[in-house]
């Protein structure tokens, strides 16, 4: 049910629109009043049209249309309503599945790992890249962000993590080598390299999934923002770690000190994911995280053991403490969240 | 905490209360978007019930976030996508929830008008 309206009515309805979306820019982020606005356009010209067909002026009918659909303020004090509202505690294991997949596919990929090291030797007692087991994570947690929010936003802050955990590794490789000591820039330019390749596949990746859900290019901007903050998180994590490892080797202390300054990295994309997204991707975030620390933990532990050949049990346990975080985040933010007021609208 | 009965006794708010309990039984029979809800509900409601329309993406939001509902894209049109709403395994069993209140609200409120059901007046 679409027809095309005249430029007045056109007026009317982007005019109604703007002042609708003035309003829902004080309870709900940048991305959610585009959607918002996007569906409530469509709702708009649905009933505008079942109007005309029964017989009304198209401006008439659009003005009939927004009488109907309210008074913006009214709207938007409903948003902010639902905004303070929490969900049902107890309802956490619908949204469960994010950090379930991740920790099943992180477990999954780390076996694969194990398996394939007397070919790759990706995963040694000698090697770091076991920062790469993080991309893993970061993938499957986008891949269960994109299933259930289908939002572009997703692709960028996969992408990007995935770049900056990738280059680390490489950093962290390169320290080891004497290409290292002798090129100190190397690794400076290979993060730039890396961080702009972020934000450029982001980019792409953002204008594929606009055009996959037949929406406005302009909304890729916007999801440039968490990109952005990945890179700059991203360089200034390797910055510190060049002024850590200027010249020498990185011992297991300063490559426990690196990964707890990318655990705030990570924090920061779960804090911008949460803005931009909603709970469920940020749970996944840190449960993805937790995970990554305590395996690269739990790595180091039997690096110094000589227990490599443990590396299944390490997967199950750093899997389980994926799901269990996130479970845990969950609950603590709903009773947080959840207080004897929460239920009644105000 | 989040019920969708909430504010059906809050006087001014009982409508959109209401609001959304209704969604979740429109739901209940096909996945929509916003503007084939509001029209079942109208349709369902001979028109009785009237909102305005932009308080449904708010209450869809709600439910959104509580895991009531969950959304897809619809991209099979040769229009824009549009965003399709399906009731959730803990939809439903919310739905049963809202019923059973609104059948103790109801008789309750019953009760006190002196309005008895046609059955045990006759």
């Amino acid at each position: 049910m679409s027809m095309n309206f005249s430029e007045s009515a056109k007026v009317a309805r982007e005019n109604y629109l703007a002042e609708v979306s003035d309003e829902l820019r004080k309870s709900l982020s940048p991305v959610e009043v585009y959607d918002s606005i996007e569906e409530m356009r469509l709702h708009l010209n649905s009933m505008a049209s079942a109007y005309v067909e029964l017989g009304s002026q198209p401006e008439l009918a659009m003005e009939s249309a927004i009488q109907k659909f309210g008074e913006p303020t009214t709207i938007s004090q409903q948003y902010a309503s639902e905004s303070n509202l929490d969900f049902q505690f107890g309802l956490a294991v619908s949204q469960l599945r994010v950090q379930f997949l991740t920790g099943i596919a992180g477990a999954c990929l780390t076996l694969i790992l194990a398996q394939i090291f007397p070919l790759t030797g990706m995963v040694s007692s000698s090697s770091l890249s076991i920062i790469l087991v993080g991309t893993g994570f970061g993938l499957i947690v986008g891949l269960g962000g994109k299933h259930f929010r289908e939002q572009p936003a997703t692709y960028v802050l996969v992408l990007a993590s995935i770049l900056n955990f990738a280059s680390l590794a490489h950093v962290l490789e390169l320290s080891n080598s004497s290409v290292w000591r002798s090129t100190p820039w190397v690794p400076i330019n290979l993060n730039i390299i890396l961080n702009i390749n972020a934000v450029v596949l982001g980019w792409m990746s953002t204008r594929l999934a606009a055009e996959r859900t037949k929406r406005t290019p302009i909304f890729s901007i916007v999801s440039l923002v968490p990109a952005a903050i990945c890179s700059l998180s991203g360089w200034i994590l390797f910055t510190v770690m060049i002024w850590l490892d200027f010249g020498r080797h990185v011992d297991t202390t300063e490559l426990e000190l690196a990964l707890g300054i990318g655990g705030i990295g990570g924090f920061f994309i779960g804090f911008v994911a949460n803005y931009y997204r909603g709970r469920s991707l940020t749970y996944g975030l840190l449960a993805a995280l937790v995970a990554n620390l305590a395996a690269c933990w739990l790595y180091l532990t039997f690096i110094r053991f000589g227990r490599i050949d443990m590396v299944w049990q390490q997967s199950l346990w750093f899997s389980l403490i994926a799901f269990s975080v996130g479970y845990l985040g969950s609950q603590v933010k709903q009773r947080m969240n959840s207080g004897p007021n929460r239920m009644v609208r105000t | 905490m989040y019920t969708s009965d909430r504010g059906m006794n809050k006087g001014s708010s009982q409508n959109s209360g209401n609001l959304v309990g209704l969604i979740l039984a429109v739901l209940e029979s096909e996945p929509m978007h916003g503007y084939g809800i509001a029209r079942e509900i109208e349709k369902r409601s001979a028109d009785a019930l009237s909102y305005g329309e932009g308080t449904l993406y708010p209450a869809l939001r709600g439910l959104e976030q509580a895991g009531f509902v969950q959304t897809n894209w619809d991209t099979s049109g040769s229009g824009p996508a549009r965003k399709v709403y399906n009731l959730t395994p803990e939809g439903t069993l919310e739905l049963a929830r809202v019923r059973d209140a609104w059948r103790s609200y109801s008789s309750a409120v019953d009760q006190v008008l002196g309005v008895m059901p046609k059955a045990q007046t006759a």
